[in-house]
């Protein structure tokens, strides 16, 4: 009798391609590679201490690899702070391989809160306040090395807590780089802008945006997501920023099972509010607080781009998931983005569905904010030429070419003469972005998404840090928060 | 005399008073712009200057102050058919006669030519062409009674060049062109000379019509780098508008710091 040979077997998914990422447990540099399983992609990877790891890295395969065919040369920074030595991720700073200068600096400014929210990213110790000279040498020190910023996000900790939080966005604004860093965004749960009328009034004399937290408009989700309910603090803080016409910015962030189902609502609140200029949708990543005080791994909570996409379309019905596209800056993992334009009878109509698509990812390449540059023109121009000239001009598409012309004779008329700056104001209050940005936990940590990055932390010894390589590698050795930090480098296992 | 000529070897009144001293002068559109800077100019060289404004008073009020108290500052919507006859009416009342009309107020959009609808392409046209030849039929006629005259049309690069720029406007710069070249020949015989200034980019409010990247790249084709100060087309200006000029007629003088030349 012939002896049974054991038989082959195939693996569970077609290989994509390779990667490196992190361990979730000791945090050291291992191989992973993304997998096709299952019409998904996802993370595979294993560490020698710790086992095997699989993580979902995006619920449609076939929008994964569509979205990576559109990707366009990164913009160098004028300067590098770091040189390769070790590869990514173990030289940020920005290493002379980075692919992508920095379109969304953010700069901690402290680690106080007086909140302690589960889903927080950061891990506050309750004790950095960065000192004026600190502060001055890192924003000079950004300028220096990018010349002009569309924007700078002040973070913490909780900002406005911090005592010379208003001389900060005086030096930014009105100091020696005025007119540099175009916006100032300062990332708030709201509260004194809510409390403090006083507050809230010199807020918006200092010309900086607020950048929202906002996740839910029911009771019982702050409970969950922010450690207490939060919603009537939040709706008093709208309430002024209404009253004050402060520039803001909604930043909703989304765990499964907790708001997923207010991602429309949440949208349409942003639509409605004149004030909001855009809505940055940050699914939860499981890092900081996040990881440790929410749920215990990602497994089932994780909401990816496609996702995100499908549930808006659901959810508002008028917002298409193919509105959405990768803003070409970063990895299209990392950021999509839809830009709306307001129609004259006050509905919002998504850009991509009257604009040529490839004009429209050109137009919004490398860049944070719509700008009327030559690209814009060309796009406007090019799409009132297609729907002039079409032979069934449709209700919408009259609507629309009413409303390029009114926004035309708004900002290019000499009856009307405006600055550039002026210029960009009534662009944006014509228009609102919807952004998803998904920043990474240890779990799915890709480099190939790190070297694209164009969100950075700006640190006070100069270096920038990818976002999603600080806030897994790097934060818990940064000696401002953690002065019991050893120095020294990360841990990289297999090298 | 010959008119609009001072005989060479004579000594020139006009040199301590100023090139154009006791001329009276209408400038539309002086509130702002290059308007403002023309009327300066003109004032700072002796002539008594009256001016036009639409909707800036405090505008107004700085070039009534540059020209000092003898300044009749008008206001007028020239999109107006009546307008104009009423405005030159006005000045001849006030000042006893006209000398040299400049036909400076104009209106711009950066609309493409496919959206304008008929009221816009009118209402442009009536500022930008037409109120242009009835200032100049109602100033022709004390001028032509008094054998001299001045009329300087302000254009613009755009008129006669293929550039980007709204279609509407070109085109009425380029008909305010073709305008100052007949006129010349109508007018010229009665000792008034009729000519254009075509401007490049300059600090005004038809500047903001120009998109930034436009903007830049006519500052990198400019041979001087720069845009233009309404003073400075204020001087040209002014010499058209003097005795010095006696044999420029009809001409369409581009002024843009050497970019389109
Ligand atoms: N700036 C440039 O770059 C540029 C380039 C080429 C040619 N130009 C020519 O230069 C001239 C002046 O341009 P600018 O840039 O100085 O423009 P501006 O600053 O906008 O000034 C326009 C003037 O026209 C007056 N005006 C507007 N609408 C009027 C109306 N309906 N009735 C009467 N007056 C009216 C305005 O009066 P109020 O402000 O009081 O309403 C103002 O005094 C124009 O002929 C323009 O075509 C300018």
């Amino acid at each position: 009798m012939l002896p049974i040979l054991p038989s082959r077997r195939d693996r569970d998914g077609a290989f994509l391609s390779y990667t490196r990422s992190i361990c979730p447990d000791c945090r050291g540099l291992i191989d992973a590679h993304l997998v096709l399983k299952d019409g998904q992609v996802v993370m595979q990877k294993r560490c020698p201490q710790h086992g095997a790891f699989e993580v979902l890295v995006s619920s449609d395969a076939e929008y994964y690899l569509r979205s990576l065919t559109y990707t366009k040369p990164g913009t160098l920074p004028l300067a590098f702070s770091t040189p390769v030595v070790h590869g990514c991720p173990l030289d940020c700073g920005l290493c002379e391989d980075h692919l992508q200068h920095t379109c969304s600096p953010i700069l901690e400014i402290n680690d106080k809160c007086d909140l302690t929210c589960p889903v927080c990213i950061v891990r506050n110790q309750q004790r950095y306040q960065m000192p004026f000279e600190a502060f001055t040498r890192a924003v000079d020190g950004l300028v220096e090395k990018e010349g002009e910023l569309p924007l700078l996000l002040l973070s913490g900790g909780e900002p406005t807590l911090h005592p010379q939080f208003f001389e900060f966005c005086d030096y930014v604004l009105r100091g020696p780089h005025q007119g540099r860093i175009k916006r100032l965004l300062v990332s708030t749960h709201g509260r004194r802008i809510a409390q403090s009328p006083g507050f809230a009034e010199k807020f918006k004399a200092s010309g900086a945006y607020a950048s929202l937290q906002f996740d839910t408009l029911k009771p019982g989700v702050y409970p969950k997501m922010r450690g207490v309910e939060l919603l009537d603090m939040k709706l008093a803080c709208i309430e002024r920023i209404r009253e004050l016409d402060i520039p803001t910015v909604l930043v909703p962030t989304l765990s499964k099972g907790d708001n997923d189902d207010e991602v429309g609502a949440l949208i349409e609140f942003g639509v409605a509010l004149p004030q909001v200029s855009s809505i940055v949708l940050q699914p939860m990543a499981h890092v900081g607080d996040g990881g440790d005080g929410y749920h215990r791994t990602p497994q089932g909570h994780r909401l990816t781009m496609p996702e995100l996409h499908q549930l808006i379309e659901a959810q508002t019905g008028w917002l298409k998931a193919d509105a959405f596209h990768p803003v070409p800056c970063s990895h299209p993992t990392c950021y999509t983005a839809t830009y709306l334009f307001r129609l004259d009878d006050g509905r919002y109509k998504p850009l991509p569905d009257f604009v040529d698509i490839r004009q429209y990812l050109d137009a919004m390449a490398n860049r944070a904010v719509m700008r009327t540059d030559e690209s814009l023109e060309r796009m406007l121009l090019d799409s009132i030429t297609e729907l002039w000239s079409a032979t069934k001009v449709g209700e919408d598409a009259s609507e629309v070419l009413a409303s390029i012309k009114g926004f035309l004779k708004e900002t290019f008329s000499s009856r009307n003469p405006l600055t550039p700056d002026q210029i960009e104001r009534v662009t944006e209050a014509r228009s609102k972005a919807v952004f998803i940005h998904a920043f990474m936990d240890a779990w799915d940590l890709d480099v190939t998404r790190l070297k694209k990055c164009c969100t950075h932390y700006v640190l006070d010894d100069g270096r920038l840090m990818p976002g999603c390589s600080y806030n897994n590698l790097y934060r818990q050795q940064d000696r401002r928060f953690f002065p019991e930090a050893r120095p020294g480098g990360l841990v990289s296992i297999d090298g | 005399m010959i008119p609009g000529m001072t005989i060479p070897g004579t000594t020139d009144p006009t040199a301590a008073a100023g090139l154009l001293a006791g001329r009276r002068i209408l400038v539309t559109g002086g509130s702002g712009g290059l308007g403002a800077g023309i009327c300066g100019v003109l004032a700072r060289e002796g002539a008594r200057v009256a001016f036009t404004w639409h909707r800036d008073a405090d505008g107004a009020a700085r070039t009534a102050a540059a020209c000092g108290p003898e300044a009749l500052c008008i206001q007028a919507d020239l999109r107006d058919p009546a307008a104009p006859g009423r405005v030159v009416e006005a000045v001849e009342a006030a000042f006893g006669g006209l000398d040299a009309l400049v036909n400076n107020a104009a209106f711009s959009e950066a609309v493409p030519f496919i959206l304008l609808d008929d009221a816009e392409l009118d209402e442009l046209m009536q500022l930008n062409l037409f109120a242009p030849m009835r200032l100049a039929r109602a100033a022709l006629r004390p001028m032509i009674r008094q054998k001299h005259g001045r009329i300087v049309n302000v254009s613009s690069f755009v008129g006669s060049r293929t550039l980007p720029g709204p279609v509407h406007y070109a085109a009425s710069k380029g008909g305010l062109e073709g305008f100052t070249r007949s006129l010349a020949h109508e007018a010229g015989p009665y000792g008034v000379l009729v000519n254009a200034v075509a401007a490049g980019i300059f600090e005004g409010g038809l500047k903001h019509t120009i998109p930034a990247h436009h903007q830049a790249r006519y500052l990198q084709a400019c041979a001087l780098g720069r845009f233009g100060r309404p003073e400075e087309c204020g001087e040209l200006v002014a010499w058209l508008c003097s005795d010095r000029n006696t044999y420029t007629q009809g001409a369409v003088i581009v002024q843009d710091g050497g970019t389109t030349g």
